[in-house]
């Protein structure tokens, strides 16, 4: 399934489970109590960054037009199509880094002891097996989800429609 | 019309089939064959530097030695990457990566795959031996040329002197310090430090100065790969000043202003 993970920020307790998820997924194990003892360590493509009043987390957004893509002197990030994530070929990066620079998220970065850029590839592995990214999967309240675009826009539809109603009901009142 | 017919050859006694630009060191690599190569980058041209890629091409009753990393095959080709003869050619140019680099570590675990001894018959002169680490494989120069399109750094001297340097040994104006020689680099010959507000590559004679983020005042990028980005990316977003860990930040804000 091509969908993308949509954040609830209103339901993160910032609990972090997604950044462990993440890390343990990357791991060679895939298990965490194996995954905690390995070097390097593996590396995390989802940071919870805290606010004053609130925590959310945040990964590669997928941009339609994404400028890391852009700026890539060698393809070594590419995607099959626009819906697809951006993926990297660590076999053609160079690491010049242009691309940790670019991204106006700040979610792209050079791992030093793994001699690699990471970023978040939702989980292409994992999603093409049938299964929902690892931080979705881990969230325990559903501020992560996976979904088709089409779905969040019937979802949108529906909850707009809803507050109408609502309004209408209140008028009525 | 230009050729497109994929060319049948035999690698280690097994048909292997190459794209007609495909070289044989990419087909062993598609098939799983290990050949070892250390100037070898996907992202840049071959340049054959190193030599450890050698393998033996049977041709009819013509035998030689080519590097996989820049020879295309021919049809009907018998290809073998590890008898006997490739491996005591691979001995012999281990020997002498040892004798020049013994502090190597990718050089010395590759020496002991092959059976070669730690300490090396060859005698170089010079100030290689002691603490050289460069095998002048030539792939920062290539990535610098070739990927980056800075030109910065190339080769000076002459035989046992030749090496890796900025032209005249001095600071270049071309570099824009981003690293990627030190990446690529397979030795571990070129060093990149963040030290005082200034990037420093002390091998290729640079030290330039680093920008600060508008928000938390940190360095994280020098003036000039900044300047890059803003050239590649001609709609540059107004964050383009800010370290990666701000830029998260300023989004988490903007995420916050949207729920309120």
């Amino acid at each position: 399934m091509k969908g993308i993970i949509v954040v609830k920020v209103d339901r993160c307790l910032g609990c972090k489970s997604c950044e462990i998820a993440c890390a343990v997924e990357r791991s060679r194990s895939k298990v965490l109590s194996e995954a905690i003892h390995e070097h390097p360590a593996p590396p995390k493509g989802i940071w919870v960054e805290k606010g004053n009043t609130f925590v959310t987390p945040l990964q590669c957004r997928q941009c339609e037009d994404a400028p890391c893509l852009t700026v890539c002197p060698t393809h070594a990030l590419h995607r099959d199509d626009r819906q697809s994530p951006v993926l990297i070929d660590g076999g053609l990066c160079v690491g010049c880094q242009l691309c940790v620079l670019a991204c106006p998220f700040g979610v792209i970065r050079m791992d030093d002891d793994l001699h690699a850029i990471i970023k978040c590839d939702q989980c292409s592995q994992r999603v093409s097996d049938g299964e929902t990214p690892a931080c979705v999967a881990s969230c325990l309240t559903g501020a992560l989800e996976f979904k088709r675009i089409e779905d969040v826009l019937q979802e949108k539809k529906e909850a707009y429609l809803l507050t109408i109603e609502r309004s209408a009901e209140t008028r009525e009142l | 019309m230009k050729e497109t017919k994929n060319i049948i050859f035999t690698l280690d006694g097994r048909e292997a089939e190459a794209r007609p630009d495909e070289t044989v060191l990419s087909v062993a690599k598609r098939l799983g064959v290990d050949i070892p190569a250390l100037c070898h980058h996907q992202a840049v041209t071959s340049y054959g530097a190193c030599r450890l890629c050698v393998v033996e091409v049977k041709k009819g009753k013509r035998t030689r030695i080519v590097t996989a990393c820049i020879y295309i095959p021919a049809d009907g080709d018998v290809v073998e990457t590890g008898n006997e003869r490739v491996n005591k050619l691979r001995r012999i140019i281990l020997e002498l990566l040892l004798a020049r680099c013994p502090e190597v570590d990718l050089i010395r675990s590759l020496a002991g795959q092959y059976g070669v001894d730690a300490s090396s018959r060859f005698r170089v002169s010079g100030s290689a031996g002691a603490g050289e680490r460069c095998i002048i494989c030539g792939l920062c120069v290539r990535v610098c040329a070739e990927v980056m399109g800075q030109h910065a750094i190339g080769y000076a001297n002459r035989g046992g002197k030749r090496m890796i340097a900025t032209p005249f040994e001095t600071q270049t104006e071309d570099c824009i310090g981003c690293g990627a020689c030190v990446f690529v680099c397979p030795t571990n010959a070129l060093h990149l430090e963040d030290i005082g507000g200034k990037r420093v590559m002390k091998e290729l004679y640079t030290s330039m100065p680093m920008m600060k983020c508008t928000g938390c005042g940190r360095e994280f990028a020098t003036e000039k790969q900044i300047e890059k980005v803003r050239h590649c990316l001609p709609a540059a977003h107004d964050k383009i000043a800010m370290c990666p860990s701000c830029r998260r930040a300023a989004f988490r804000d903007a995420a916050g202003q949207a729920l309120i």
